[in-house]
């Protein structure tokens, strides 16, 4: 259960669905390939900010052929010099996006912006309101309050009385703030 | 017929009736793939990955690039599919660790296919190493669903 073998995996995982993705996509025209790399970047420095992988975040912004006030670089149309070196992170100095108002550049990690998430795993709570969703001081889909979390798959469940048993497997665990993977699992609990 | 003809001619199989479809789409999403003779079939992945760290951060990548138009939405999803699956295949067949878990069975619930357990004062063990948790949360898929 070490960490650095988590960050190893994570690393060849987003390795791998990044070269999938270019056999599938790039090659075939649907993408290019610099859209591909951005999206590798990003989603790499958004895991070393997290700490789930190691690695190193560049710090000073590379040359940029299609600048994106969202990513955090400024977008300088207001005629104020910036060098694309350096773009300012000076508090108080706010570059103006045109027609977007004012933007200051983040370099401080993550946004807080929670938006919803148009490909985040999705319940079907849609419906209107009704009895159904009456707050249960136990309610298992209140996720919020568990900060430790295990996806996986299952082999069996058994039960006799009240000890159930488990086979897990392909499983990612976030406990204690660690990420720990693991292959298989055998589950002893007691009811 | 090569294996993968094979496992998707199986896949088509236990997956063609329409009950079962509906109930994946609970918690996958189906893409219609054709192979190399024209063959449809239907590609099931577990959503449930997107919920981890790595997952979380690729979706969030993917809105960005979605909401800034440097992406369509329909690429972004057969990047994530293709998240679904290598991230499967790294915890079937790449990942080695073994561990055991003990705790008390706070809730079950079996849904759609899917266990969820909240255990309480629950002890991890590996073979080096062990983690202690006072409440966890834990949610399994069916991995027959995915059988090669």
């Amino acid at each position: 259960m070490d960490a650095s073998n988590t960050s190893d995996a994570y690393i060849r995982i987003t390795n791998d669905v990044i070269s999938k993705s270019r056999n599938d996509l790039v090659f075939t025209g649907e993408l290019d390939e610099s859209v591909l790399t951005e999206l590798h970047s990003i989603w790499r420095r958004k895991m070393i900010q997290a700490g789930v992988i190691r690695g190193t975040i560049e710090t000073s912004s590379p040359p940029i052929q299609n600048p994106n006030p969202l990513h955090g670089y400024a977008q300088n149309k207001s005629g104020i010099d910036s060098d694309p070196q350096f773009p300012s992170t000076e508090l108080g100095l706010s570059i103006k996006n045109e027609g977007e108002g004012l933007y200051i550049p983040q370099q401080d990690g993550a946004s807080d912006d929670i938006k919803p998430s148009a490909f985040a795993p999705h319940d079907d709570d849609d419906e209107s309101l009704n009895e159904d969703d009456d707050y249960e001081e136990d309610d298992i889909n209140d996720d919020e309050d568990i900060p430790h979390l295990i996806m996986c798959q299952f082999d069996y469940v058994k039960k006799r009385k009240n000890k159930w048993e488990c086979k897990l497997k392909a499983g990612v665990m976030q406990i204690n703030e660690k990420n720990i993977l693991f292959s298989e699992t055998k589950g002893d609990f007691t009811f | 017929m090569d294996t993968e003809a094979c496992r998707n001619d199986f896949i088509a199989r236990s997956f063609a009736k329409t009950e079962e479809v509906q109930e994946l789409k609970k918690f996958s999403i189906q893409r219609f793939e054709f192979d190399s003779v024209g063959r449809s079939y239907v590609m099931a992945t577990f959503e449930l990955y997107r919920r981890s760290t790595i997952g979380m951060c690729l979706t969030e990548t993917l809105d960005e690039m979605v909401q800034s138009g440097t992406l369509s939405p329909e690429l972004a999803i057969q990047v994530l599919v293709q998240f679904d699956k290598s991230m499967t295949e790294a915890l079937e067949s790449q990942v080695k660790t073994k561990v055991t878990i003990k705790g008390h069975l706070h809730t079950y619930r079996f849904c759609d296919n899917v266990w969820t357990f909240i255990l309480q004062d629950a002890m991890f063990k590996s073979e080096d190493r062990q983690e202690n948790v006072s409440q966890v949360k834990i949610v399994a898929c069916d991995s027959k669903l995915l059988t090669q």
